[in-house]
């Protein structure tokens, strides 16, 4: 054998450099494939195994929890019970590490499913295990990864006292965290969106989505004035309070929307007009015809005209007519829209007025 | 030395430094996609997309889908694209000009009535015959566009022209499509603060897997070799290849198969072309050339989650025409967008992504070919140092193997969809076997899909398929 390989490594060192260049780079070259294939297969098997293990650890989580998660839904746990469940629950914890996480991830997925004294019970089952130290200890982890899990939990299990945890990450150096840090404060926080006033990330459509979940989550009485926000000189944040403004039908701010559409930027613009209509704000009219005239953008006076159509009268047809002649395709449509909304029986002349007209009047495309 | 010795001498370094800068750029790549898929997976770790059903504030999608003689699916098709998860969607199934029964079938299936919608030619396309929307409540987000036969890109168009909404994905209606793949898919547009105007993600081989009423339900590795070699291709182009363009800010190809794309820019930007066979690449970059030209910062965005499964041609036949068309594609859209090579001005797309596609995307079936040529003169002439070829010849066979496996191992650490040993071994088997088997079977296809674009083919060529393996019906006892 050991001879077969002195041979192997006698003839390789007779060629000349270049051959044993590339011969050197095969060899390592496919070493490291059979490497890779070698990893494949042990993660296989690992993750196999793993799973196994952690189905097994589930079911055993999940029967304990889910029981006491439907008494506790019908009505109170006897204290001896709950001592009980505990005492089995750590027992599982003590068995392995992992069952921590286990009994962690179930946790959550059932409080995100569960309202009432079920959900009141995770929370208690929660801080009797230990799970909120648990918690806290990942946001002192240096992966980010496990720090934006602790910071889920926490708010996941609505522990309000620590708040001031979450406000540290509000200024991280990780975008991440900082925004798993707002989205948290948001469900936990006394004044839910304080942070807008500081606010210099753009705040996105996709954290809006979310936070206006956790928003409709809070007692109405914490959901705060958004008019403050209608300055601010974060564009994202001003445009984000002007839409939460008609979610959340605030109406004592039509006024001081109407004043927001003397503002030159036009996304926030757009979202007051957008706003103004879900409110039903008649009274603002006036001010749109303002912003008509002077509209440049075409979804502007898209908007505009929208509006107008919804919340209009019989005084606006004159002025949009003008745009049933306007160069963009989509102006004219929507003029068209506007005005067999305003009156039903208007009367196109071109061929293609009349073609959009039927289009609009088709109840199957409205 | 004689001039001949000379012109030899220069034209093995040449072969060689070609092959060890393709060898260094799918090095890198792969570096820059592990980079990416990790990045993207952690950033994803805890995200919900369910999350986004229902709210009022994700964007409008038109989900447009092409139809030409696909009577035979075509119900299931539509019912599938319907069923997708999404609160703020429509379906747009343009019939192009369907020589078989699918528009009967459709109005029959879906109580559909013709309706005066009015269409504005955004893009000039051949005429459409008529737009039908269902009586049935249940089937309002379908609209079903007839009209004249023009291809898949002209098709594509009208879904422009007769969509309102935000976004178009752009998909094959004969596709699988995971029911999560718009939530997946919209989260780069809703998240970036750049504006994005294109996004991709991974196409799977769905070959003997099983399909239920249009649903995914198990994922096999395909029975047939010819369609598992194109799984390793495939994972190796998605997972290794796009991702990484993806994250040096030069992706030039998303998918036809499934691709989402801002409107209002790909209509900006004139829409897909009808005289090229690639419009999925075209579109892409005639899109990023007006933000260029336009000085808008922008972003083309690609995920790594398996979003669309599609079926693989099995046979040779079919395999070629496809490998044909998407040779001509290539050259069609470099030809077309030539004043991108080493451009400055487009920054990563002319002076990286654009040379890249001509250099070892195009050209590299011409490299291949000279080079079998070379080794023949140099065998009929005696003159083989046989020893340094066969060095050469195992050096690229294991870099090859060496490539494929890392391609494997980011798909062990990412989605892991094949699951099973037995598959993992088979998958082994094909990456020794494909740079024998497979290899140069493609690229002589791509070879011949040049020539015939020299003698003036613009046609796709018919794909036929074999169909979805159907989930087997278990009876009760």
């Amino acid at each position: 054998m050991i001879d077969w390989i002195r041979d192997i490594v006698q003839l390789y060192l007779s060629w000349p450099a270049r051959i044993q260049i590339y011969f050197g780079v095969a060899a390592f070259l496919f070493f490291c494939g059979v490497l890779f294939a070698i990893i494949i297969s042990v993660s296989q098997f690992y993750k196999k195994s793993s799973r196994a293990t952690a189905a097994k650890y589930r079911d055993q989580v999940l029967y304990e929890l889910g029981i006491l998660v439907s008494h506790a839904s019908a009505g109170d746990i006897p204290e001896a019970a709950h001592q009980f469940k505990l005492t089995k629950l750590r027992e599982l914890m003590d068995k392995k590490s992992a069952v921590s996480n286990i009994i962690m991830a179930e946790m959550v997925t059932l409080k995100n499913n569960v309202l009432g004294e079920g959900a009141d019970y995770i929370i208690r089952m929660y801080i009797d295990l230990g799970l909120k130290e648990a918690s806290v200890r990942k946001l002192s982890s240096l992966r980010w990864k496990v720090v934006a899990q602790g910071l889920r939990e926490l708010e996941t299990m609505e522990q309000y006292d620590t708040q001031l945890l979450f406000i540290e990450f509000l200024q991280h150096s990780n975008g991440q965290l900082r925004k798993e840090a707002r989205k948290g404060l948001v469900s936990i926080a006394p004044n839910p969106l304080f942070f807008l006033d500081n606010l210099r990330d753009e705040l996105t459509d996709w954290e809006a989505v979310f936070m206006l979940k956790k928003l409709k989550l809070r007692d109405k009485s914490m959901v705060p004035d958004f008019s403050r926000w209608y300055d601010s000189p974060n564009m994202s944040v001003a445009v984000f309070a002007v839409r939460m403004t008609a979610h959340f039908g605030q109406f004592q701010n039509i006024d001081h929307l109407r004043s927001t559409l003397q503002s030159a930027r036009l996304a926030l613009l757009l979202e007051t007009i957008q706003s103004l209509k879900k409110l039903e704000a008649y009274t603002a009219a006036p001010d749109i015809i303002i912003v008509l005239n002077r509209a440049k953008s075409r979804r502007l006076i898209n908007a505009a005209l929208s509006f107008l159509g919804h919340l209009g009268d019989q005084d606006c047809i004159q002025m949009v007519e003008k745009y049933l002649h306007h160069e963009s395709h989509l102006v004219r449509f929507e003029a068209v829209k506007v005005l067999c909304q305003l009156s039903p029986s208007y009367r196109f002349t071109s061929p293609e007025t009349i073609s959009m007209s039927d289009h609009v009047k088709s109840p199957l495309l409205s | 030395m004689s001039a001949w010795s000379i012109v030899v001498l220069v034209a093995e370094w040449l072969i060689f430094i070609y092959a060890l800068t393709i060898s260094a750029f799918y090095l890198v790549l792969a570096v820059f996609s592990i980079w990416a898929i990790r990045g993207h997976m952690k950033k994803n770790y805890f995200v919900d997309h369910r999350e986004l059903l229902g709210s009022p504030l994700v964007p409008s999608i038109s989900l447009i889908a092409p139809a030409y003689n696909e009577s035979l699916t075509i119900i299931d098709n539509v019912k599938s694209l319907l069923a997708i998860q999404y609160s703020n969607f429509e379906v747009l199934i343009v019939n192009d000009g369907s020589k078989d029964d699918s528009m009967e079938k459709m109005i029959q299936a879906f109580n559909l009535v013709k309706v005066p919608f009015h269409v504005v030619e955004k893009v000039k396309t051949k005429p459409v015959r008529g737009i039908y929307k269902s009586t049935n409540r249940a089937f309002k987000r379908l609209t079903i566009i007839d009209k004249e036969n023009g291809g898949k890109a002209d098709a594509l168009n009208v879904g422009l022209n007769v969509s309102d909404k935000r976004l178009v994905a752009c998909i094959d209606v004969d596709c699988i499509i995971e029911p999560d793949a718009l939530l997946k898919m919209v989260k780069p547009f809703m998240e970036e603060t750049d504006h994005v105007i294109a996004s991709g993600g991974v196409v799977r081989i769905a070959n003997s897997c099983e399909v239920e009423e249009g649903r995914l339900v198990k994922v096999n590795l395909p029975e047939n070799r010819l369609a598992r070699f194109q799984v390793l291709e495939y994972l190796r182009a998605f997972l290794l290849g796009r991702m990484a363009w993806s994250k040096m800010d030069g992706l030039l190809l998303i998918s036809g198969a499934f691709g989402m794309f801002d409107r209002e820019i790909a209509l900006a930007a004139g829409g897909y072309y009808t005289k090229t066979v690639g419009e999925d690449m075209e579109l892409v970059v005639r899109m990023r050339t007006y933000m260029v030209r336009h000085k808008r910062p922008y972003k083309v965005t690609y995920i790594p989650d398996p979003l669309c499964w599609t079926e693989a041609p099995a046979n040779n036949a079919i395999l070629s025409r496809q490998r044909n068309r998407w040779a001509r594609g290539t050259f069609e859209v470099l030809k077309l967008h030539r004043y991108l090579f080493f451009n400055p001005t487009y920054k990563v797309m002319g002076l990286i992504s654009y040379p890249f596609w001509f250099f070892f995307e195009w050209m590299a079936p011409f490299v291949e070919m000279l080079g079998l040529l070379y080794f023949l003169f140099l065998w009929i002439f005696g003159s083989i140092w046989w020893l340094n070829f066969l060095g050469l010849l195992t050096m690229v066979f294991c870099f090859a193997i060496f490539i494929s496996t890392f391609a494997l191992m980011a798909e062990e650490f990412s989605y892991f969809k094949y699951t099973s040993r037995k598959d993992t071994w088979k998958m082994l088997l094909t990456i020794l076997l494909e740079p024998f088997i497979y290899h140069p079977k493609t690229t002589f296809w791509s070879l011949k899909g040049n020539f015939d674009l020299i003698k003036g083919k613009h046609t796709w060529g018919e794909m036929t398929r074999e169909g979805f393996k159907k989930k087997p019906f278990i009876q009760s006892k």
